[in-house]
């Protein structure tokens, strides 16, 4: 058992409490007089109520109506309403401080006691007292309902528990009609008869509640007393520091036991509401839990400095409230995920009776109990986690916390009678377990840091002693477990005791494999995280509120998880919704179709139905299966903000305006795809329900009509819009003339002078502007205008007009006037635009053809790319096989044949059916066709791809390739042994990718360290051998990836040059220039050569100084300076004797400057060492190349073998070396 | 009670029997075992005794005059045993068998073709033969699943493991062998943990000092070790193998071979080759790379 506490506020000392029936709310009265409204889901304060005065004790919320109560030390009760928040009204007849109240579950009636000796019965609708029950003599701590019957218990600090019965007053105040809850109706005359014999009154005047039994027992003052809510018990607690139990019939009642523990007073004490259990709290700091039925301790929970005052429980949920000296604490005892395990298509669970029972998600049944888990662990140990194993059908189970956590191995009954005990247990310390193979399984415990494996027969075969930090173990798939750090967590492989890989995630709490071991959900109180199986971060959700399960849809690779109010998605791109709101918490198990199978808190399957087209759509969106997204568009009634806005935000505007009816919504998506049809057609509509009050909706289409060209479109918008200057100036640019008459004409009808101006001047009519100009009194401007234009009747009518002569009118020189371009030909259209290709929803959803649909004109600019990149990729990998990766007798094998006519209901899967056979169909690489002993076709390859053809060389290499996958496994004595074989990848699980492990590249550094270290002046043969080994080891080599593939090239350049390197010095060695003088202007450009190679910086030093010396030796100053130069370049700040020398020498070199023997060597010159007569290649000369290693010859040499690698050909075709795999 | 299940006092003798810890069945008193159940026990031992390499022939006399009615029998052994002590059959009584009456009789003439005659063809139809009278009787698919899995033949190996299902056996040392060689040589780190935790439970066992029973499982968990490229273990489990100083087979030396490719850069593997022609001349290691080294200089003058 243990205490999950879920809220706790902090604040002044804290009196009562009260659990909202349906919202997540608590109400806590304070000693400070408030009392505060929480939230305790989200952890925030909703509201304050401070009306009272002095110290709050008790509150309560109504179980229907949105009302509380509370009662205080100012004598007062107070009705308060939810909804606004106020003080309705308040009660005044207690005489001294109010220390309970309570509403009535079903009558409009509160109860409330005092230190006024009396108990109050008050109708709150009517707000009368309607009874006051006297006979305590001492202050009345505690008084409430019972939750069914007519009977009330109360506490009283003079040391009694009484019960009395209040039938009578029930039926005084059931009045006709009166509406006073069930059982009220009209009054019959056996009705009136009985109240008339109602018991008269006692001596006090209480008639309608009378003692029915006064339990003495307790030595001091009762502080508290409770109803069980279904059994005839009362619980009590005092000051005598003991909780006692009471039982009642219909004539007496009688103790029945006492649960002696606290070392206080005690407060108040419970029953918990569905587990026989009773829950007291006490002023000594505990609160503890008690077994009902043997009323011994189970429990006790401490806190170091606050005392607690009470307990409540919430009516239908498992929690519990209390409240102590800085504030409430709400908590649950116990977990409420039942632990479950999915094996294929069964589920198996604890139910809520501690049975382990199956679910058949095929057949939708819940099998029998099988067996019962009550004798594992105490009676009030939970199971936290349960593992299956097909193999003999048992399971394991872990219960307890921390020290005290252990773990059980038992058989499942082989046929399902109903719930058994077990007979066999194997048990032991453990807060984790899980099988990891068919019959091994690990155990996890905290305290003592262990992993364990065991055998079916609970034995240990391996222990291992982990890290501290490692909070839980989860499983991780066969042979593999997750260690969960509080910042991390860790694939194990358990058999390796190795860390695979790691991801950094915050407390994760469960794991949840996909069905196909891919993806894993890490699942903490608020954040999914989602990883691949090599612990690489896929994405991440928080949520604000706990999560609670998840399970992946495999079908669609889609995780739904829980929430303690929902049920949600979440996509492996990071997009997530909300699928259904929950009324209570449920586990999610697996999720079929429109299915989810959940658990929920009883430890029932409940199904619940959801509706997963809106991830489905989204998924297959994502993924881009547009078959699918238009089958949902088609199929579904996929409609909301939501979804529109998701495609809008995928950048798919023309599938969203499959789903929009209004108009607005339509116009704009229309505008976004560019589709004027829909976008003209949607500015209709709303220009007719606006009345034509829309203008800038015209205005948005004419903009998009202007970019595309499309005039007419334009054309009506400025009509609409009744933009007349815009309309005419179109006209012009469109030469039509036709229309330009019409604006014209137009205007001169709306009298708008200007604009007629405007059109005159577009449509070159002079007439008619000369008689505007005319008409407005402008007569000058309407001469010049006729008179440039050779309008000389028209002038002459001007002059008259003006009264003036010609002469009196002097007008400047005037070239001919300008003639306006006439159109070619009749006014210009729409500009052309190329057919839009309609996208593959758009076609798709006119032909109505789904399946017909050519995935490949998918329209969308990115995924066109990046459909055409994997053709490409296909069209490659084709086209290698036909050249001459593919063997046809290969494919007509024999063993090929049998393994395709395999019965497939076989049992075990014929995976290794032969194994090279499954290599060699794989081959990609040459080492591959090594390995499975095809060395025709690798020789053939390496010919091919970097033409070998000195095969010698490499025969080390090819029997190591073949050899080291080979193994031997022994069998039965005198029968030969079995081959079996070492796969690159054990993980791989598919037969098509099944490939031998070729051994050299994770032992590359380590050669190449060692062929580096062997670069030495007297050892130079054995570094071209060995640097020669790493090239041929590289020949023969299959790696895994890009990166793997790329370091094998920089390793294959890096080996080139050191041969290249040791070559030259060997050479230069030979020369013997001190004994033959002939030979020293070849021994200086050999040594300056030697500096050409592309060495590690060290080796790069040792050429530098040898060029230096040889120089400086043969006198040739001027060169010897150039290297010195190049030494203290690179020296940096360390000394040493090389920098020494190198200043001497330059020192010389200043006063000699110059070379006594000339060789051919410019320190300036962009040139490459020809590998076969170690002399340059200038940037501008021919030469040939060697495929493998890259190395520079010049022509001659070509046809020969290659002197650095000693087995390619230098220059013939070659389409380089494949070893990615 | 079946005297083979799990309560039986034949259990133990047959889990060792079957997983070639020879010198702890010989070591087992006969008195101790019930009348009905002793003369499988000399089987065994009879049996146990040879594949140590030992003459068993006393064995089978003093068998002889303690079972009188089992002449056919003892005949059958004593056959085996003077053709491994002697290398030959002097009563030519192997090749006189074309249809096995006993499932010993089945079980030593396939031992006998595949030995001596390299007939695995034969061996097969032999075993098929008797398999198909359908007794339940479970050696000769141990047999027979290895001669198909010696000649990589996984289909036909899974075919008749299937077979063997069928009795309903899964508790059976027989059927646990066979499973355990079959996921091996199905691959994938989780078949190939499976047989490995197999062998690893029957170390937990105490060897006292039968190093070699100990060093026959050693060296399955060698192979099984580096089938699953856990070459550090590999090397653990070499040097536990050296230290019990045991008699070591062509296989592990083969396996050696490959271990040294591995972790070593193939340095020591001119050693393990001489090794390997001392321990087991003719071993399928050194045939395959004969064959394979053949092959290469053939392409090799072939580019030249």
């Amino acid at each position: 058992m243990k205490m999950l506490t879920k809220f706790e506020s902090k604040t002044s000392r804290a009196k009562g409490v009260a659990f909202h029936p349906k919202r997540p709310w608590a109400l806590v009265s304070l000693h400070s007089s408030t009392i505060q409204l929480w939230d305790y889901r989200m952890g925030t304060l909703i509201d304050r109520f401070d009306d009272h005065t002095g110290p709050v004790r008790c509150v309560d919320f109504h179980p229907t109506q949105p009302l509380f109560v509370s009662g205080g030390d100012d004598y007062t009760v107070k009705v308060w309403s939810l909804n606004t928040r106020k003080c309705i009204f308040t009660l005044n007849a207690h005489l001294d401080y109010v220390r309970t109240v309570f509403f009535h579950k079903t009558l409009p009636w509160i109860i409330s006691c005092s230190d006024d000796l009396t108990i109050k019965i008050w109708n709150w609708q009517n707000r009368q007292e309607i009874a006051c029950l006297t006979g305590h003599n001492h202050y009345v701590m505690s008084a409430q309902f019972h939750p069914t019957e007519d009977l009330i218990v109360s506490a009283s600090l003079d040391q009694t528990v009484r019960v009395w019965d209040i039938s009578g007053l029930r039926k005084k105040h059931s009045a006709p009609g009166g509406g006073m809850g069930p059982g009220s109706g009209p009054r019959s005359f056996e009705d009136q008869l009985t109240r008339s014999q109602l018991p008269q009154q006692d001596i006090f005047g209480n008639a309608n509640a009378v003692v029915k039994y006064v339990l003495e027992g307790h030595d001091k003052g009762v502080n508290w007393a409770a109803f069980h809510p279904t059994l005839p018990l009362i619980v009590s607690a005092a000051d005598d520091r003991l909780v006692k139990l009471w039982r009642m019939s219909d004539t007496k009642a009688w103790e029945v036991d006492t649960c002696r523990g606290h070392t206080g007073n005690v407060l108040c004490s419970i029953f918990h509401p569905t587990q026989d259990l009773i829950l007291s709290v006490s002023d000594d700091k505990t609160v503890r839990v008690w077994d009902l039925n043997k009323r011994t301790p189970i429990k006790q929970f401490r806190r170091e400095h606050d005392r607690f005052w009470l307990i409540a429980n919430h009516p239908s949920i498992n929690l519990f409230a209390a409240c102590h000296d800085s504030g409430v604490m709400i908590f649950k005892l116990e977990r409420e995920r039942p632990a479950h395990a999915i094996f294929q298509n069964k589920l198996f669970y604890v139910n809520g009776e501690k049975q382990v029972q199956a679910y058949d998600y095929a057949r939708d049944e819940a099998s029998l109990p099988m067996l019962s888990l009550k004798k594992i662990g105490k009676t009030w140990s939970f199971m936290r986690t349960l593992s299956y194993n097909q193999s003999d059908n048992s399971i394991l189970v872990t219960h307890g916390e921390g020290e005290s956590g252990q773990y059980a191995l038992i058989s499942l009954p082989k046929n399902v009678t109903g719930a058994i005990d077990p007979t066999d247990i194997r048990q032991g310390e453990g807060n984790y377990a899980w099988f990891i193979s068919r019959n091994r399984f690990v155990v996890y415990y905290k305290s003592t840091r262990t992993l364990q494996v065991k055998d079916m027969t609970n034995n240990v075969t391996k222990s291992i002693t982990l890290d501290s930090s490692v909070n839980e173990v989860l499983y991780g798939g066969p042979g593999r477990v997750l260690l969960v750090k509080s910042n991390a967590v860790i694939n194990y492989d358990v058999q390796q005791r190795k860390e695979l890989n790691e991801v950094a995630v915050n407390n994760v709490k469960y794991a949840v494999w996909s069905g196909d071991g891919q993806h894993l959900a890490l699942l903490s109180k608020h954040t999914i995280t989602i990883v691949t199986s090599q612990m690489e971060l896929v994405t991440s959700l928080h949520e604000t509120i706990r999560i609670k399960s998840a399970a992946w849809d495999d079908a669609t690779g889609v995780l739904v998880y829980s929430t303690l109010n929902h049920i949600k998605y979440i996509l492996l791109n990071g997009d997530s919704g909300i699928i259904k709101t929950l009324a209570n918490t449920v586990y999610v198990t697996r999720v079929a179709g429109t299915k989810v199978y959940c658990l929920n808190r009883q430890g029932e399957v409940e199904v619940q139905t959801i509706d997963p087209t809106e991830y489905r759509f989204k998924k297959s969106l994502v993924s881009k299966q547009y078959g699918e997204v238009l089958r949902l568009i088609k199929h579904s009634n996929l409609v909301g903000q939501n979804i529109i806005g998701y495609l809008q935000k995928k950048g798919h505007p023309e599938v969203a305006l499959q789903f929009v009816r209004d108009p607005e919504t339509r116009f704009d998506l229309a505008l976004e795809c560019s589709n004027l049809d829909v976008a003209r057609e949607e500015a209709e509509k709303l220009d007719k329900k606006t009345g034509g009050k829309s203008p800038q909706v015209w205005e948005r289409l004419g903009q998009e009509a202007l970019l595309q060209g499309n005039l007419e479109v334009v054309e009506e918008v400025y009509k609409k819009l009744h933009q007349l200057d815009k309309l005419s100036y179109l006209y012009s640019l469109r030469g039509d003339r036709e229309h330009l008459g019409l604006m014209a004409r137009v205007s001169e009808n709306q009298g708008d002078l200007s604009a007629l101006v405007q059109n005159t001047l577009y449509s070159g009519d002079i007439k008619k502007r000369c008689q505007v100009y005319i008409e407005s009194g402008m007569l000058p401007l309407a001469y010049t205008l006729a008179q440039s234009h050779g309008l000389l009747e028209l002038a002459q009518e001007i002059l008259n007009q003006a009264g003036v002569d010609a002469s009196e009118v002097q007008l400047p020189e005037i070239s001919a006037p300008n003639q306006l371009p006439t159109p070619v030909a009749s006014p210009v259209t729409n500009w052309p635009l190329k057919q839009q290709e309609l996208t593959f929803f758009e076609s798709a959803l006119i032909n109505g053809h789904v399946e017909d649909a050519p995935t490949e004109t998918i329209s969308t600019a990115k995924s066109a790319v990046v459909v055409d990149e994997d053709q490409f990729e296909d069209a490659e990998d084709a086209e290698e096989e036909d050249g001459w990766d593919l063997d046809d007798d290969l494919v007509n094998d024999e063993e090929f044949l049998k393994e395709a006519s395999v019965d497939p209901a076989a049992g075990v899967s014929v995976q290794g059916a032969n194994e090279l056979a499954h290599w060699l169909r794989n081959a990609k690489t040459p080492a591959t066709y090594v390995a499975a002993g095809e060395f025709e076709q690798a020789a053939s390859l390496l010919n091919k791809q970097v033409g070998v053809t000195n095969f010698a060389p490499l025969k080390a290499r090819f029997l190591e390739v073949y050899a080291a996958n080979k193994l031997y496994l022994p069998g039965f004595d005198d029968l030969p042994p079995i081959p079996t074989f070492i796969r690159a990848d054990n993980d791989e699980d598919d037969p098509n990718k099944f490939l031998p492990l070729v051994p050299g590249y994770a032992q590359l550094d380590a050669m190449v360290q060692q062929a580096v270290n062997s670069f030495h002046p007297e050892r130079l043969p054995d570094a071209i051998t060995k640097f020669r080994n790493i090239i041929y080891t590289i020949t023969v080599l299959t790696v895994a990836d890009e990166d793997q593939e790329a370091k094998c090239k920089d390793v294959l350049a890096l080996c080139r040059e050191y041969i290249l390197a040791s070559q030259i010095e060997l050479e230069r060695k030979a020369l013997d220039a001190k004994n033959k003088p002939e030979n020293v202007k070849r021994n200086l450009e050999l040594a300056a050569y030697f500096t050409r190679t592309h060495l590690q910086q060290n080796h790069k030093n040792s050429a530098w100084l040898v060029a230096m010396t040889e120089m400086a030796k043969y006198k040739n100053y001027a060169m010897a300076s150039y290297f010195a130069d190049k030494i203290l370049e690179n020296a940096g700040k360390s000394g040493g004797k090389r920098v020494e020398t190198a200043m001497k020498i330059k020192k010389i070199a200043e006063q000699m400057a110059r070379d006594a023997v000339e060789i051919d060597f410019d320190p300036y010159a962009d040139f490459e060492v020809c590998c076969g007569s170690h002399t340059p290649i200038y940037a501008d000369e021919p030469r040939v190349h060697e495929a493998l290693v890259g190395a520079v010859y010049k022509p001659e040499f070509k046809g020969e073998v290659c002197r650095i690698t000693e087995i390619t050909k230098i220059g013939v075709p070659a389409s380089g070396l494949r070893i990615r795999g | 009670m079946d005297a083979f299940t799990d309560s039986g006092e034949l259990y133990s003798i047959r889990n060792e029997f079957y997983t070639n810890q020879h010198n702890r069945v010989k070591n087992y008193l006969l008195d101790s075992f019930s009348a009905e159940n002793q003369l499988k026990v000399l089987e065994f031992q009879i049996r146990s005794t040879i594949a140590l390499g030992e003459d068993a022939s006393q064995l089978i006399s003093s068998g002889k005059s303690r079972f009188p009615d089992n002449d056919g029998f003892f005949q059958l052994l004593e056959a085996y045993n003077d053709l491994s002590s002697f290398g030959t059959d002097s009563s030519t009584y192997f090749d006189d068998v074309k249809e096995a009456s006993f499932e010993l009789e089945a079980v030593l003439t396939a031992l006998y073709l595949v030995k001596y005659e390299k007939d695995f063809e034969q061996a097969t139809k032999i075993l098929n033969g008797y398999i198909a009278k359908g007794t339940p009787e479970f050696e000769p698919y141990l047999l027979l699943v290895q001669l198909h899995l010696v000649q990589i033949d996984l289909v036909a190996a899974n075919k008749t493991f299937n077979e063997l299902k069928k009795f309903n056996m899964s508790d059976d040392i027989v059927y646990s062998v066979i499973e355990s060689w079959i996921n091996a040589l199905r691959g994938e780190s989780e078949n190939i943990n499976n047989s490995f935790y197999f062998y690893d439970e029957l170390l937990s066992t105490d060897f006292e000092d039968d190093n070699q029973s100990k060093f026959r499982i050693l060296n399955v968990l060698f192979v099984l070790t580096l089938q699953l490229q856990h070459y550090p273990e590999a090397t653990e489990l070499l040097s536990q193998i050296e230290s019990i100083h045991p008699e070591v087979t062509g296989d592990f030396v083969a396996n050696q071979i490959a271990y040294d490719y591995l972790v070593n850069f193939g340095s020591n593997v001119p050693d393990l080759l001489t090794k390997l022609r001392q321990v087991q001349e003719g071993h399928r290691r050194l045939t395959d790379l004969e064959e394979k080294s053949k092959l290469f200089d053939d392409i090799a003058v072939k580019y030249a």
